[in-house]
């Protein structure tokens, strides 16, 4: 879908740049980059990989998707926000049941995750079309206002979740467990952190909607407090993502 | 940051993840520059005047700091810095200046 919106915005002088954050390594990303490859029309959108998560940490990313806007000038114009390509299609009616137990309860929950889709990709269409002018251009001084809030505590969890990452790399799985959960302690607001340890767990569940799942499975060794069907009933998942403001 | 030795930070690397540059003013990014204590570029100093926080992993004798706090915000500036190196899917360096356009929306995501 970014591919897509790229192709409306590249021909106005805007570039999609995505960037795919996973510690695992590139496997899991390949089969949405192959997508994006078959489905280009034209030029393929510049996609990279961070394994390290460097462009979360440099422009205060917390969710996924997030992203920022860089004007032609090397200025950020737009600090880090809930993106969206387009506005969400109309989905057909369900052919099957919707299914019960753990894999239920996510799909109830992500079906309550609110996200401002067409607002954000209506803005970016604006920028293509209005540069400077638009509108949604922010002033340097609301552009760090908007960014992240940092202090101490949220520098120590990207410290640890940075050691995290190396101990996983290297081996040390169960070590690497302390260091994500001190991070998530530390920066509760960080669904990336915890989204991307979760993921890392060894799952009994795999195939269609089964590899999504973030959370305790039966017989399996959960070593976190929280899981994400639990963590999203907690903080609302009306909050899941913060709203567009122009 | 891994940190390799916490006496010597690597000032290439704080550039590179940080934007913030060693001269002999101390440490500085744009037109802000922060004396660091005797001159040295230790992970206390970052620490202490860029508010870079330290954790460690004494078992695996790792060391790591976490960026900047002392704005108060992930971003101290507007300007885009430090220009971050990545990977293409074809295990290509590839730097955001190489692929950036005039206008850009940088988006992260993850297959998670």
């Amino acid at each position: 879908m970014w591919q897509s919106l790229h192709e409306q915005v590249a021909p106005l002088g805007v570039t999609i740049v995505s960037v795919c954050l996973d510690t695992a390594g590139t496997e899991a990303a390949m089969p949405h980059v192959n997508a994006a490859l078959s489905a280009a029309q034209g030029s393929p959108h510049p996609m990279l990989f961070d394994p390290g998560h460097l462009v979360d940490e440099v422009f205060g990313m917390i969710n996924v998707p997030n992203a920022v806007w860089i004007d032609d000038s090397d200025n950020l114009v737009r600090a880090s926000e809930p993106a969206w390509p387009a506005a969400a299609p109309d989905r057909p009616p369900p052919s099957a049941p919707a299914p019960e137990g753990r894999i239920g309860a996510m799909m109830a929950n992500a079906a309550q995750i609110v996200a401002d889709r067409a607002e954000y990709a209506a803005a970016v269409h604006d920028w293509a079309i209005n540069g400077a002018d638009s509108r949604f251009v922010l002033a340097p001084d609301e552009v760090i206002a908007r960014s992240m809030p940092r202090g101490r505590d949220e520098s120590l969890a990207a410290a640890h979740f940075e050691i995290a990452q190396f101990l996983h790399r290297n081996g040390h799985q169960s070590d690497a467990v302390e260091h994500f959960r001190r991070s998530h302690e530390l920066h509760p607001d960080n669904w990336t952190y915890r989204r991307q340890a979760w993921s890392m767990q060894p799952s009994a569940l795999d195939g269609g909607l089964e590899r999504f799942w973030q959370g305790p499975t039966d017989g399996s060794d959960w070593p976190y407090p929280g899981d994400w069907v639990t963590d999203i009933k907690q903080s609302g998942p009306e909050n899941y993502y913060s709203r567009f403001v122009p | 940051m891994l940190v390799h030795d916490d006496r010597s930070i690597d000032a290439d690397v704080l550039q590179s993840r940080t934007g913030w540059t060693i001269r002999p003013e101390g440490a500085c990014k744009g037109d802000t520059c922060i004396p660091l204590p005797d001159n040295e570029l230790t992970a206390a100093a970052l620490s202490d005047k860029l508010g870079m926080a330290i954790a460690k992993d004494q078992a695996h004798g790792v060391t790591a700091l976490g960026p900047p706090s002392i704005a108060g915000r992930a971003l101290d500036s507007v300007r885009v810095s430090p220009d971050l190196e990545f990977e293409d899917f074809d295990g290509n360096t590839v730097r955001l200046s190489d692929v950036r356009g005039s206008r850009t929306v940088l988006v992260s995501w993850a297959p998670w």
